[in-house]
């Protein structure tokens, strides 16, 4: 049976994980402020990304579902080809849509 | 990408959205769903740097650093971007994708459609998280046409390009077409009172003459000067003038009614180019104009006049050079007034002279727009913010692809890149051979016979010392197909340079931002 999981991750999983709970862990229950943008920009450099750029001044909480986030990133792939993708991260409890 | 346990217990779930610059749903939804920060919003009174962006992906982002600079160094905000011709540069998606390349002055020649760079617009807001506010300009609506009926055609054309474009804050139309220059007597053959008369009584219906008559019967005072209009003046400005008047208010109100229906918001920037007239503008025709509109309730908010400014070029600041500059150009006052009026220096008299216009437009509560603003040296910018007590909105868009172009002439003869310009640079002479560029074809004979090559000059010096038709024309080549590509590949220009390597990338972003930074600076003075 065909499956529709690309078989190559555009970015890695483990690295999309800790920018999640960078965010979580610093944001949860409260609104997101430029400051707390910058802040998280200076301590994602030390999580030494090598798939992700992210674009933390996109970083924005979805108006309804409070505990999801959007953050532009560029995805970079082994071959250094760069794409631009929008994350959308939440609780596994939040509401899928 | 999943579901997903980072650590303290959390359950997260990670998807990733393709969010390309042509994502336009994404775009579109996130920024007017989730994000209503990154809309565009009118520019009002704020000055601004109105940055046109032939190459989207890379041109914008490099705005938006330029801007967030500026904004800490002075305070001031002065983000205008998401800027092209719509009607010349861009165009419908449909005629985007009809589009050949083989006729290279055809509109559309960046290969940017009016939806698509309103969505890079945002889509590079977003990423540049720019939620300080910046206005999304559609500029040069162009009616054109040789007879009523083809004008009728045109201005059907426009309205469908406004309907794209419903989303962009600030609207700049171009009626020119319309103008009637032999109502000036700087034309070289001016219609006599008679004719003046004669045309009057057809351009405005009897109810329209009266009004016209009524509203200018006075006197206007702007500062210390006053401005009187007696009876032939203002007839010979209604012939001039008046017809396309008419079709800006026509098109004043297509653009209402498109932006009300658009859900993003009702409130726009309406700028009439009164500068491509081929005559310098004057502080009467400036009032004319700004009063008509605003008493008929179209009021403009910006207002560029004609200063004598050509595209992509410098001011000459010597008399001498001034005397070439003018040749051909229905600019007859100009020499004179330099002469007798400003001991023969031209930056003297411009300086005078943007002042006074200025000033009309701060009395009419608009800004002073500067067109064909790319390529201006730095003691013109500074004269002009001096003269506009700041209030500007200086508009450029050739330099920063020029700036592209300068990057891909500076690689080894061996790059792909560099072949790829000089691939471009000969298309431009092949085509200049056809005559495709009208009467400034021959320029590129001339051109070449002068030692130019294939340089672009120094971007420092207004580019003066380059070939100057390329200047002007080799930007329309990215419309066009790389016919002569060594490996068979003959796509459009354009879509080849949206695979330019990231260190090129970046050091054209790097100079578009510091041009931009530079430019705010002089003007800030």
């Amino acid at each position: 049976m065909a499956s529709s999981i690309p078989f190559e991750l555009p970015l890695k999983a483990s690295e999309s994980a800790a920018v999640a709970e960078l965010i979580f862990q610093q944001l949860e229950g409260r609104a997101i402020t430029d400051d707390q943008r910058n802040r998280l920009a200076v301590r994602a450099a030390s999580l030494n990304l090598e798939s992700i750029r992210p674009h933390f001044g996109s970083l924005q909480q979805d108006p309804v579902h409070t505990s999801t986030y959007y953050l532009a990133v560029d995805a970079i792939s082994t071959a250094g080809e760069e794409r631009p993708l929008l994350l959308r991260l939440a609780m596994a409890s939040s509401p899928s849509s | 990408m999943g579901r997903m346990g980072p650590g303290g217990g959390r359950e997260v779930v990670v998807n990733a959205i393709p969010f390309e610059s042509t994502d336009s749903e994404a775009i579109r939804t996130f920024a007017q769903q989730v994000d209503p920060a990154f809309l565009p919003r009118p520019q009002g009174a704020q000055p601004a740097v109105a940055v046109g962006n032939r190459h989207p992906e890379i041109s914008l982002p490099a705005a938006f650093d330029a801007f967030r600079r500026l904004l800490k160094s002075t305070g001031v905000n002065y983000a205008s971007t998401v800027q092209l011709s719509a009607t010349r540069e861009m165009t419908t998606p449909e005629a985007i994708a009809a589009r050949d390349g083989e006729n290279p002055t055809a509109a559309g020649h960046t290969r940017v459609s009016i939806p698509q760079l309103y969505e890079a617009g945002l889509w590079a807001a977003v990423r540049a998280g720019w939620r300080e506010g910046y206005s999304a300009e559609a500029d040069h609506f162009i009616v054109t046409g040789d007879s009523p009926e083809a004008v009728r055609r045109s201005v059907d054309m426009v309205k469908e390009a406004i309907h794209l474009a419903a989303g962009f804050t600030k609207f700049t139309t171009d009626t020119s077409r319309l103008f009637d220059l032999r109502a000036d007597n700087r034309h070289p053959h001016p219609y006599n009172e008679g004719e003046i008369d004669e045309r009057f009584q057809q351009v405005l219906p009897p109810d329209e003459q009266s009004w016209v008559m009524d509203e200018f019967a006075r006197t206007f005072v702007v500062g210390d000067d006053e401005y009187t209009f007696d009876q032939r003046a203002v007839k010979r400005l209604a012939v001039k003038f008046g017809e396309s008047l008419l079709l800006n208010e026509e098109l004043y109100d297509s653009i209402r009614q498109e932006r009300a229906a658009s859900g993003l918001g009702r409130t726009f920037d309406f700028e009439p180019s009164i500068d491509e007239a081929e005559t310098l503008t004057t502080p009467k025709e400036m009032i004319f104009y700004m009063q008509w509109l605003k008493s008929r309730g179209r009021a403009a908010q910006l207002v560029p006049p004609n200063l004598g400014f050509k595209k992509r070029q410098a001011y000459p600041e010597a008399f001498d050079a001034l005397e070439t500059y003018v040749a051909h150009k229905m600019w007859p006052e100009l020499l004179q007034r330099v002469a007798e009026r400003f001991d023969g220096r031209p930056l003297d008299e411009l300086g005078d002279r943007v002042s006074r216009l200025a000033a009309i437009a701060r009395h009419f509560n608009g800004t002073l727009s500067i067109h064909s603003g790319s390529g201006k040296q730095a003691e013109v910018l500074q004269r002009i913010g001096a003269a506009t007590a700041g209030r500007w909105n200086y508009k450029i868009s050739g330099e920063l692809q020029l700036q592209l172009f300068d990057v891909l002439s500076e690689q080894e003869p061996a790059s792909p890149w560099r072949q790829l310009y000089d691939r471009m640079v000969a298309r431009c002479n092949q085509f200049a051979a056809q005559g495709a560029f009208g009467d400034e074809s021959p320029l590129a004979v001339k051109y070449l016979e002068m030692g130019r090559g294939s340089s672009l000059g120094d971007a420092q010096k207004g580019r003066v010392d380059g070939n100057l038709f390329l200047v002007f024309w080799l930007g329309n080549m990215v419309g066009s197909r790389d016919l002569e590509s060594p490996d068979g590949d003959t796509r459009f220009f354009a879509d080849k340079l949206k695979e330019l390597p990231a260190g090129l990338v970046s050091e054209t972003q790097r100079r578009n931002s510091d041009y931009i930074v530079w430019l705010a600076t002089q003007l800030r003075g």
